[in-house]
């Protein structure tokens, strides 16, 4: 059975770096998919990843267990994120590969997937990258991490140091400027949802 | 639009059973209601779309027993013992279990070396590592000696910078973070920039003076044979008035 976060934890502050691998192979993938969804760029979202854990690993003594290591991390990576769009000056950028490599994409489908299906995937999620980057970091990171991590209003706000409201104001708002956004785009048009508003 | 919190939480199924069923019955009256959270549902649908690249990593915490070949280590790892030396000697105290930790990024992913449980680390020309209790008792000669490897680390340390940018590809493998080496990279490139604008300038410069001499000696080249055509021109004025006088004189 595998251990719990905290078990790991508690042997990687004894000393055990085995207990540590186990929780960065557990959560790289988390805090990668994370860094690149508030931040907007591969490279810079791998750099925030790895420095997460450098500083997971170097303040590790230092973590009591009052919160959950997976909100702990989170911290981490935020503030790391946070850094990067104060350093950088600017929006996230919506990563999208110009062109579409059908080969790589049918690799890539479901089995009951057309390439024309994967195709229009591929098209609106690069609509939806777009819309997100022009969202406010406040209404990109509350959705980001309600939408993609699943975590609740309350660790939502206890994350972001927020009241509960702000946290639902702050998800409502984005979603209401995604919607208009996706609209504009032409999306609900393009996937045949019919219209939005 | 009714309770904007009530629709999110309604739409993040955050409601408790008691309000939930409120709302749903405040939903069957209310067709504002029902369209913005038909829509929001559609917008959250097409969120589900957008997914980062793989990532083309792993992250890895490695004892220093388990160490790659010294070749692929030692870069990462005395460029951090180099700077804490050049920072001071009472290093040897205190500052292994901060400075002996190495990240770097190779085929194998990242790694995170620490020297929590590594006692001999390289630097501790001793026996083992100095405890600070340790560390008050070690004699002059043990510190020369340690001095000494420090120093020659430090002279390792300059070549690997001298030859950095030679080496600039193969040190994503060998011990360096990807912060580090976009830095480095960056230094070059600014290097290379100013080296090149010199070079541009010097070549400006060499073309200005080539361009000026060869003007000053077109100018004599003209010169001259303007003087000698003018010369010509005389010396056929002359031989004209010459045969003119001299069918003059014949008349």
């Amino acid at each position: 059975m595998a251990s719990t976060d905290e078990e790991l934890v508690a042997r990687s502050r004894g000393g055990d770096l085995d207990s540590f691998n186990q929780l960065v192979l557990r959560w790289e993938r988390p805090i990668y998919a994370l860094a690149y969804r508030v931040i907007g760029r591969e490279e810079d979202a791998r750099d925030v990843a790895q420095e997460t854990f450098l500083r997971a690993f170097r303040a590790l003594s230092g973590f009591k267990g009052q919160a959950k290591f997976s909100s702990w991390l989170y911290r981490i990576t935020l503030n790391l994120c946070r850094d990067w769009i104060r350093r950088e000056r600017r929006a996230p950028v919506a990563q999208a590969p110009e062109g579409v490599d059908l080969i790589e994409l049918a690799s890539e489908a479901e089995p009951v997937e057309s390439i024309e299906d994967l195709v229009a995937r591929r098209e609106l999620g690069r609509a939806v990258a777009k819309a997100m980057a022009m969202l406010p970091e406040e209404q990109r990171t509350a959705i980001v991490l309600k939408e993609y991590h699943g975590l609740t209003f309350q660790e939502i706000a206890d994350l972001l140091d927020c009241p509960l409201s702000t946290v639902k104001t702050r998800l409502y708002q984005g979603l209401g400027v995604l919607r208009k956004q996706l609209a504009h785009a032409g999306v609900e048009s393009i996937f045949g949802n019919g219209p939005t508003s | 639009m009714c309770d904007k919190e009530q629709i999110v939480g309604y739409l993040y199924d955050e409601l408790d059973a008691a309000e939930r069923r409120a709302f749903e019955a405040h939903l069957a009256a209310c067709a504002a209601c029902r369209s913005e959270v038909a829509g929001l549902r559609r917008t959250r649908q097409h969120l589900t779309t957008w997914a980062p690249p793989e990532p083309e990593f792993t992250f890895h915490i490695v004892r220093g027993a388990a160490a790659p070949p010294p070749a692929r280590r030692w870069f990462g790892f005395v460029r951090q013992w180099g700077m804490a030396a050049a920072a001071s000697v009472l290093l040897l105290a205190g500052a292994a279990a901060i400075a002996n930790v190495e990240l770097r990024y190779g085929p194998e992913g990242f790694v995170v070396r620490t020297g929590w449980a590594d006692a001999a680390a390289p630097v501790s020309a001793g026996p083992a590592a100095p405890t600070p209790a340790a560390a008050t008792a070690v004699s002059s000669e043990q510190l020369k000696a340690v001095v000494q490897v420090l120093e020659n680390r430090l002279l390792e340390l300059e070549r690997a910078q001298s030859t950095q940018t030679v080496k600039a590809s193969a040190t994503m493998q060998a011990g360096i973070t990807a912060p580090e080496l976009r830095k480095i990279l960056t230094q070059n490139e600014a290097r290379q920039r100013e080296e090149t604008n010199l070079q541009l300038a010097q070549m400006w410069k060499d073309f200005s003076a080539a361009r000026v001499s060869d003007f000053t000696r077109m100018q004599d080249v003209v010169g001259r044979a303007q003087g000698v055509t003018n010369q010509q021109l005389r010396q056929h004025r002359d031989s004209i008035e010459q045969i003119y006088r001299a069918s003059l004189s014949q008349r």
